[in-house]
């Protein structure tokens, strides 16, 4: 898969898009088959439901875990590789003893256990949104997520933009704006980084939603490393 | 960056000062009060014809209109600038601020009934800036804004003192998409029951969002009235560069 590759080749850069800003934009990173792919998995899903509260905004909602495919899984196994020591740097600066393991299986044991999902999907339709939300796990979280688009703005719906903000001891909160295109993911931060500040690094908190939908339907695909509590994500 | 291909005309009144004049005489009002309700927030499209937004945005590097200068990286409100104009604002902008002060207090007072905020507001501006002036709020607020690549803004709110009126409007001076990329402007509003959201106004140029200065009305379950707290901010500018001018209506300290 090519995104393999790109992932090896390009982990420094997000290495510092992820320190620079919490979130690293991987334009293309899902190509025509693995969008078509999440297309039919969209439409036969038989799991599609509201989401289950007003936290998490308003549209429905699958859980993917075990229909997606051995590529995606390739794709969230060569990410974490890629993640890890970033991850388990920001915790040495943030003064935290947690160390994540390096290895995959070793980490998926620690991290996921019945009941949980690593993927899903929402689907939004006119006047749905995602609300400002944290996806932190069920028995500890990775700091990071992958976030990506199944669909085209402008084509397949207007507005439904991916927002990130953070917020910063004593200062006020960043907004990020992510352009996703259709196959376009971006890495974000689940809830925290380490920022450098002038006096060693402190701690920011993130958020993340998806503006209201103004027509047609915006598809878009939630990757985690750790699980997720289902159906009550929170 | 900066061509003029696409620049969409748009009929532009001039008065004989040469001054373009502004159009809040055309805004429909009424649909303005019904999208406040809805959604936090209201787009005027097309507030401002291309040249009154040239024109305005020329005027940044004129300092003899400006009371100050803020570079919001020093205050630790993002990265870019802004200016304060002075009185007399220019022509164009006091008249725009005169013109939509009537409108937005009928719907201020309306949702201060709302919230039971114990305040009204006076049907002209003159008579709501005479109270900020005698509160001690004497220094004019509307701003003009200049970002460039990597600048944006923090989510904040404008609050200059105890005189705050509740609805404030930004125009849009320059064209996503040929004079910058990026820098969307995004609000947030932090509601009870830990339901938060964000939202992001696609704007063009000349366009106008109204928008809450700090609190805004939402219907609750029981025909209750909640306090919703918003703020405001720009995502980072990618490229080119990017000006708004923002009237705020009261006066500062």
């Amino acid at each position: 898969m090519s995104a393999e590759s790109s992932i090896e080749v390009n982990g420094e850069a997000i290495h510092d898009r992820l320190d620079a800003e919490g979130y690293a934009y991987l334009p293309g990173l899902l190509d025509a088959s693995e969008m078509t792919e999440l297309a039919r998995l969209a439409v036969r899903s038989a799991s599609w439901r509201p989401m289950p509260s007003e936290g998490m905004g308003k549209g429905d909602v699958t859980c993917l875990t075990n229909e997606v495919s051995s590529r995606l899984q390739t794709l969230r196994q060569a990410l974490f590789h890629g993640l890890v020591p970033l991850a388990n740097r920001w915790n040495v600066e943030l003064g935290l003893a947690d160390a994540y393991p390096g290895s995959f299986d070793e980490f998926d044991e620690a991290f996921n256990r019945e009941g949980g999902t690593t993927a899903y999907m929402h689907r939004l339709g006119a006047d749905d949104y995602l609300a400002l939300q944290q996806c932190t796990g069920n028995s500890g979280s990775f700091p990071f997520q992958v976030v990506a688009l199944a669909s085209q703005p402008g084509v397949d719906f207007d507005g439904g933009e991916f927002v990130l903000t953070e917020r910063r001891p004593r200062m006020q909160s960043r907004p990020a704006v992510i352009p996703l295109q259709a196959g376009d993911a971006a890495v974000i931060c689940t809830s925290y980084r380490a920022a450098k500040g002038s006096r060693g690094f402190f701690r920011t908190e993130f958020k993340h939603a998806v503006s209201t939908v103004h027509k047609g339907t915006r598809l878009g695909l939630h990757l985690s490393f750790h699980d997720i509590p289902w159906p009550t994500i929170r | 960056m900066k061509t003029h291909a696409f620049r969409r005309a748009r009929p532009c009144a001039v008065n004989p000062a040469g001054i373009p004049a502004p159009a809040a005489g055309r805004v429909d009002w009424a649909n303005v009060a019904t999208e406040l309700d809805a959604d936090g927030h209201a787009v005027m499209r097309g507030l401002l014809g291309p040249d009154a937004c040239e024109s305005m945005q020329a005027m940044y590097p004129e300092d003899g209109r400006f009371r100050s200068r803020v570079v919001m990286a020093r205050h630790g409100f993002g990265r870019g600038e802004y200016k304060y104009f002075s009185y007399p604002l220019p022509a164009a902008l006091q008249e725009l601020r005169q013109e939509m002060y009537p409108h937005l207090a009928t719907i201020a007072n309306r949702w201060n009934a709302q919230m039971k905020v114990p305040v009204s507001f006076p049907a002209r501006l003159e008579d709501f800036l005479e109270r900020c002036h005698q509160a001690g709020q004497r220094r004019p607020t509307p701003l003009l804004l200049q970002y460039g690549a990597g600048d944006y803004n923090c989510l904040h709110q404008d609050l200059y003192g105890e005189h705050v009126f509740p609805l404030q409007v930004a125009i849009l001076l320059s064209e996503p998409g040929r004079d910058f990329a990026g820098g969307e402007f995004v609000m947030t509003e932090n509601a009870t029951a830990g339901v938060s959201r964000a939202t992001v106004i696609g704007l063009r140029q000349g366009d106008a969002i109204v928008f809450p200065v700090n609190h805004r009305p939402v219907a609750g379950r029981r025909a209750d009235v909640r306090r919703v707290a918003m703020r405001h901010g720009v995502s980072r500018i990618r490229e080119g560069r990017r000006y708004t001018v923002g009237i705020i209506f009261h006066d500062a300290m």
